[in-house]
């Protein structure tokens, strides 16, 4: 039975209270900068709230199968439509931003290793280790198998393991010789 | 917090550590509902919009189709000239008998015309003859040598040859590009001139032989 309107409002807005903030770590994960990921989280809420009569059985699973179609959606997206480059000309604001952006990158190992994985390594470590959704709940969102779920979880892991410790003898190769 | 690549290394605390400061902006719920309010709106509207789109087309037609306007209505159509009444099936319509593609639209008043898809069916009075251009034995046109004389009901009429347009002494009613087959029922006052664009000879003497009735 459809709740009144505000009633299903309230539900919904505690949802995103408790929900929204894993949401968009995940998202940010999933996709390259925090405007993307902000813009995903908003769109994902949308959807969920559109449909809520049927998402309020399982809201945060739910919203997890939403966000993942969504950043597949924007992932086609930039494939068809490379950026234009020249399309930024204030050089000035241009290098204040790609500072700050960097500044935020050193800041987010993590993340930024996490990105450089393989599209379906990166979904299955988001929703095991972020999303906390169980092997079975990750299989049916992605629309693989459970084995696969497995597999690319443990190779995740490995190269991750792998990306990190690149990642940090670098760093140390930067302390002792900086540039 | 550091994180090392070791066996050890538990991602979901690191994850957590390194992203605890992103955070949703405030009021994000009440930003969504608001948007799908919005969009919501835009939908009603689109919808509405192509609701009164449709009436305006609909209604019109409707009120046409039931005010005996030109549009195509259910029951049959008659054309009425002088004493005769021509009755034709439903699929015809009454047409401005000046600006139907079988008409000339030089005519004078005494014209009818009908038409259905691919058909257009003319129809008019010719005068009677002029005493200085004495017919012999009747009153109306001149039977051209090849026209085919038949008998249609308890009429008799002549099929002109094609492209015969001498009905009467002004100028053509019948347009001859597209007219293929023109009857002339022979009257005592003046003749009953039945042109006819997409219909074959016996489906015009057919349909006249069927629809014709005089008062």
């Amino acid at each position: 039975m459809r709740g009144a309107p505000a009633g299903r409002e309230a539900e919904f807005t505690e949802f995103v209270g408790s929900a929204s903030a894993r949401l968009l770590r995940a998202a940010l994960v999933l996709l390259d900068s925090r405007e993307e990921a902000e813009d995903a989280l908003q769109l994902t809420l949308l959807r969920t709230f559109r449909r809520w009569d049927h998402a309020r059985q399982a809201p945060e699973a739910y919203s997890r199968t939403v966000l993942v179609n969504v950043c597949r959606e924007r992932w086609r997206y930039r494939a068809r439509h490379p950026e234009v480059p020249g399309a930024f000309t204030d050089t000035g604001s241009l290098a204040m931003v790609a500072s700050f952006a960097e500044a935020v990158d050193r800041r987010h190992v993590l993340v930024r290793v996490l990105r450089r994985l393989p599209a379906v390594q990166r979904e299955v470590l988001v929703f095991r280790y972020m999303l906390d959704a169980t092997v079975a709940d990750t299989a049916a969102a992605l629309g693989i198998p459970e084995g696969t779920v497995k597999s690319a979880a443990s190779r995740g892991l490995d190269q991750l393991r792998m990306l990190l410790s690149a990642e940090y003898e670098d760093k140390r190769v930067r302390r002792v010789h900086p540039r | 917090m550091s994180i090392h690549a070791d066996d050890e290394f538990n991602l979901r605390l690191a994850i957590d550590s390194e992203l605890d400061d992103v955070t949703p902006r405030d009021g994000l719920a009440d930003l969504v509902i608001a948007r799908y309010r919005k969009s919501r709106r835009r939908r009603f509207a689109s919808v509405f919009g192509l609701f009164v789109v449709f009436a305006g087309i609909g209604v019109p037609i409707g009120l046409a189709a039931t005010s005996g306007g030109s549009a195509a209505r259910p029951g049959p159509v008659a054309l009425r000239l002088g004493s005769y009444t021509l009755t034709l099936p439903d699929r015809y319509h009454l047409s401005d008998a000046r600006t139907a593609p079988c008409a000339t639209g030089a005519g004078a008043a005494q014209e009818t015309a009908a038409v259905a898809s691919g058909v257009c069916v003319l129809m008019f009075l010719t005068p009677a003859a002029s005493p200085r251009q004495p017919s012999p034995g009747r009153a109306g046109l001149d039977v051209p040598r090849d026209a085919k004389r038949v008998t249609v009901g308890h009429y008799r009429a002549w099929l002109a040859p094609p492209g015969y347009a001498s009905f009467g002494d002004g100028p053509s009613l019948v347009n001859t590009a597209l007219v293929n087959t023109t009857l002339v029922i022979e009257g005592d006052g003046g003749d009953l001139v039945i042109g006819a664009s997409g219909l074959s000879r016996p489906a015009l003497v057919s349909l006249v032989a069927s629809g014709l009735s005089a008062a």
